[in-house]
């Protein structure tokens, strides 16, 4: 049994410098193939208002430490909130502990892709801190927000605003020193209206949580969320009574907001080199594509062209380093529909003879890192959605993402919109509501014939993507532009 | 491990924080801190791959002023840390607005909680080499049988101290311990994917737990057999415990929610005394069921108590949390009252049934098949989320066991499924509950340590509506 000490952070330790803290750990880490440390602190804020009344506001600070190690090729990770010598010292060692327990239970050990250590600091601050910014000016913000909604009458009128601050501190017994702090902020409106039992909604600029990327308020204020409230509150009054999505296989046209969930799902998830392996088996799934894939799986039409891309400017899974010291980099996954890269780690690379993607990322100190998406984006194609849609004979345009489901191997996905429009004779014509569609990943990216050209490009945040045991929470996006595709089973039916 | 506090420690921290905050201006204070010991052992395969563990708090102090509140959380637990946390919650309620609805708290103290047993040493006392022992017996097991395993068996200790202004003092410890077993063959029939099972089990008590039995079931269900596409149609359908938790989980966050319910968004909003269900259906939550993730009060301090929910088939009650059940008196002076089921401030989602009961059944496993002339036995869902939340239309697929019956007995195996149907209208074509229900939980979630889960039975429902599938 491991007794710890009951002394809970000494005080005063707010003065502690992250570094001299990470440096101190990994002293403790001495003789060990391999360990590294991380310092974390996340400050997040909420505020949301709901039919003019402030419902939420929040401010939440978390901070502490993780330590991994490698002992017998099997590795060991502890996590506490004691930023103090002792606590060090005791992580470190109930760390080495599970290692060795794990070792037991290894029947190949680990071996590290190499990785030329770092010594950095990468404070991407951003224009308008949201921490910074007067209680009184968010508050104001939020009301002039959704004050169209309110007077527009919808049953429920809402407007959130969210930031999030990391501060993180990278040691490794290799030698890699990495300091990284970044900002991300978001925020969004949504009009809901409910008349006997039927619920009806419209969000902006995106569903769940809104817009979200890296950087400040500039960012919120660029969505134009008053300007773009009236639009939504009459769509979502007139949702309810909107003609059903039929029942049929046709031409479907996403939008990009759409497109990133469908992107993130069916392309992001089964690339993932852990999915993979089977290490996420026992929670996420797997992933159909097999090792033996890489280089030849047709994933899609010669249209599809994926990359994963941690550099992307702004967007909410742009990293300078990931959680074991990899710099942030391009990657491609799928050129003219033929799979040609996976998202990988330092453990996971050299079982396919190739580098760290630099795709290890923890949500927090007391979690390990995993093979997780940056930013996986959607290369560009020639049209415009207004030549998408005139070239359909007979289609849905579907709009903002309202529910997802996709099974375990990322195959048999299904997927429901807040808004559709139907297409006659390339024209938009009645609006939808209820519209889902239904599909298998490969048949149907393979059956993609139209893609928004680059100045349409969107960079679609989304902040729940949810993978690990324990749970992780892990911020990503995707740098997308409106797609077609031919032949789709959409709505319910029976 | 032990807990990162004790009773007297806790306690001592959260009157820390209100007297802090009442120094700083505050008229009314609520403090809530939860702390979170935990390990977990995740294995694939032929190996532990991860090992990991937290010491872990969160202090979360909602400050009043003047009718004005807001919330700020924090994990220092030392008094300065705790001081500067209130100040900062003070500060913005100060700045916030008035009569937001966050200023809403319990005002009278409770007087006495369920006492119940929720912590045991022997689930204290699993470590790292235990863990992994256990770990390695089933990966042994499995390997003998040709198979592969992946999960995870996790163990850790909480404590939740809930106070505030008005004198409520809560503090209750847990332990809880969860194991999972996914069993797959290593080759699968025609190229096809491999057969696969699954199992779980949640407890308070590790000593309660059977790790072998959890494996002997995933273990049985990936076992050779025949196997045979069903197409898309309705089946009537068998679910397993796990899949019958996971469609009562989705009716308590969509329909039981009082929130949901008052702003016309739950299926039983308005609806409350219509007998809905076939008389056999009766949903609980019941807190205080030792069987079931058991606690004694909520995240406001509100003592937790069993309420029906559905009685045999008529929908007789949703719950509530203070805020929600007050602006219920308002519009409709109902006179609901906080049935202790408060989620930590603020609050948007409305309050939850945590421990909510699916039982009263009395046909065995085999009783249950025979109610199938020509039906799919369910063992679990994956990836279920909602179309239509105030219909409870959900689609998901299955997985890891999906059967054909006929007659009354397993004949072969499917593939995975896709499905599309209402949470609403398979209860209403519920047609056998199953007896001993056992509890089924997601395991340790993303948060700090909190054990939830459904006291499930299995359930055979008329008609499922399967669409498609990989």
């Amino acid at each position: 049994m491991h007794h710890r000490s009951k002394a809970v952070r000494p005080q005063p330790n707010r003065e502690m410098q992250l570094r001299a803290f990470a440096q101190e750990v990994l002293s403790y880490l001495d003789g060990l193939a391999y360990g590294d440390v991380r310092v974390v602190r996340i400050r997040s804020e909420y505020l949301k208002l709901k039919n003019g009344r402030l419902e939420a506001w929040s401010d939440e600070e978390t901070l502490g430490f993780g330590v991994r190690v490698l002992v017998d090729g099997a590795w060991g990770f502890a996590s506490s909130l004691e930023l103090s010598s002792i606590g060090g010292r005791e992580a470190a060692a109930e760390a080495v502990r599970r290692a060795a327990a794990s070792a037991r239970v290894t029947a190949e050990p680990v071996r590290l892709a190499s990785v030329a250590p770092h010594v950095a600091q990468v404070f991407s601050d951003p224009a308008e801190s949201p921490f910074l910014l007067s209680p009184e000016s968010k508050l104001e913000f939020l009301h002039q927000a959704a004050e169209p909604l309110v007077a527009a009458g919808v049953t429920f009128a809402t407007a959130s605003l969210g930031a999030v601050e990391e501060e993180k501190v990278f040691a490794s017994t290799e030698g890699s020193l990495i300091e990284q702090r970044r900002t991300t902020t978001g925020g969004g409106i949504d009009a809901t209206m409910v008349r006997d039992g039927d619920v009806q909604i419209r969000s902006y600029p995106a569903a769940h949580d809104g817009g979200w990327g890296l950087g400040g308020f500039e960012l919120v204020r660029a969505f134009d969320l008053a300007g773009n409230a009236p639009r939504i509150a009459e769509e979502a009054r007139a949702l309810l009574d909107a003609e059903t999505c039929p029942t049929l296989r046709t031409t479907v046209i996403l939008d990009a907001d759409q497109v990133a969930l469908q992107l993130h799902e069916s392309i992001g998830h089964p690339t993932e080199l852990d999915r993979i392996l089977g290490t996420e088996a026992s929670y996420a799934g797997t992933s159909f594509v097999h090792l033996e894939d890489l280089g030849h799986l047709r994933y899609g039409s010669p249209l599809l062209n994926v990359t994963a891309d941690a550099t992307t400017a702004g967007a909410l899974g742009t990293i300078a380093f990931d959680d074991e010291g990899v710099a942030g980099q391009s990657v491609p996954l799928i050129r003219k529909g033929i799979l040609v890269g996976l998202q990988s780690s330092r453990e996971t690379a050299p079982l396919i003879g190739r580098s760290s993607s630099g795709a290890m990322r923890a949500s927090g100190w007391n979690r390990i890192p995993l093979v997780r998406m940056t930013n996986i984006n959607l290369e560009p194609g020639e049209s415009s959605l207004e030549q998408l849609i005139a070239e359909t004979e007979e289609g849905v345009l579907m709009s903002t993402n309202k529910g997802w489901s996709i099974d375990d191997r990322r195959l048999n996905f299904h997927f429901a919109t807040e808004i559709g429009w139907k297409i006659e004779k390339g024209e938009l014509k009645q609006m939808l509501r209820d519209c889902t569609y239904s599909g298998v990943t490969p048949a149907f990216w393979g059956s993609l014939d139209g893609l928004g050209k680059v100045s349409e490009r969107r960079v679609v945040g989304l902040t729940n993507c949810g993978k690990g045991e324990p749970g992780q929470s892990m911020p990503v996006a995707h740098a997308v532009v409106p797609a077609r595709f031919r032949s789709v089973a959409v709505g319910e039916g029976e | 491990m032990i807990p990162l506090l004790s009773r007297t420690e806790a306690l001592d921290r959260v009157n820390h924080a209100l007297a802090a905050a009442k120094r700083a201006g505050a008229t009314q204070s609520e403090a809530v801190l939860m702390t979170d010991v935990s390990a977990l052992t995740r294995y694939a395969v032929d190996r532990i791959h991860q090992h990991v563990g937290e010491s872990n708090a969160q202090l979360r102090i909602r400050a009043v002023s003047e009718g004005r509140a807001a919330v700020a959380a924090g994990n220092r637990l030392d008094y300065q840390g705790i001081d500067e946390l209130a100040e900062r919650a003070v500060a913005m309620a100060r700045a916030s607005e008035p009569d937001t609805g966050l200023e809403i708290m319990p005002e009278t103290p409770e007087t006495g909680y369920v006492d119940q047993t929720t912590y045991y040493e022997s689930t204290a006392l699993l470590d790292a080499d235990q863990r992994a022992a256990v770990v390695g017996e089933i990966l042994r097991r499995l390997s003998d049988a040709g198979q592969d395993g992946f999960g995870a068996l996790t163990n850790g200790l909480s404590e939740h101290a809930v106070a505030n202004s008005h004198g409520m003092q809560a503090y209750q410890a847990f332990s809880d311990v969860w194991l999972s077993v996914i069993a797959r063959a290593r080759e699968g029939a025609d190229g096809r994917q491999p057969p696969s099972g699954y199992a779980t089990a949640a407890n308070r008590d590790w000593v309660e737990l059977d790790p072998q039995f959890v494996a002997s079931t995933a273990m049985e269900k990936a076992s050779p057999r025949a196997s045979r596409q069903v197409p898309p149609g309705r089946y009537r359908v068998l679910f397993e415990e796990e899949a019958a938790a996971e469609l009562l989980s989705y009716l308590g966050y969509l329909a039981f929610n009082g929130l949901a319910f008052e702003e016309g968004r739950s299926l039983f909003s308005g609806k409350l005394g219509e007998a809905r269900y076939p008389s056999l259906l009766t949903v609980r939550d019941d807190p205080t069921d030792v069987r079931g993730a058991n606690l004694s009060f909520d995240f406001e301090g509100v003592a937790k108590a069993p309420y029906t929910l559905i009685r045999e088939g008529r929908v007789e009650r949703v719950v509530w949390d203070t805020l929600r059940a007050k602006q219920s008196r308002e519009r409709t002076a109902s006179g609901e009252r906080s049935t202790g089921h408060a989620l930590p401030a603020p609050n948007t989602y409305g309050p939850m049934p945590f421990n909510l009961v699916l039982s009263g059944g009395e046909s065995d496993r085999e009783e249950l098949l025979r109610t199938l002339d020509h039906g799919l036995l369910v063992t679990r869902f994956h990836y279920s989320n909602t179309v239509d939340p105030a219909k409870t239309l959900l689609t998901g697929m299955t997985r890891d066991g999906t059967f054909l019956v006929e007659d009354g007995r397993i004949v072969a195996r499917t593939q995975d499924l896709r499905w599309v149907d209402s949470v609403d209208s398979l209860l209403k074509g519920l047609i056998a509950v199953g007896e001993q229900p056992r509890l089924i939980s997601e395991g340790p979630g993303y948060d700090l340590r909190f054990l939830s889960g459904v006291l499930a039975a299995p359930v055979v429902c008329e008609s499922f509506h399967v669409t498609g599938s990989a």
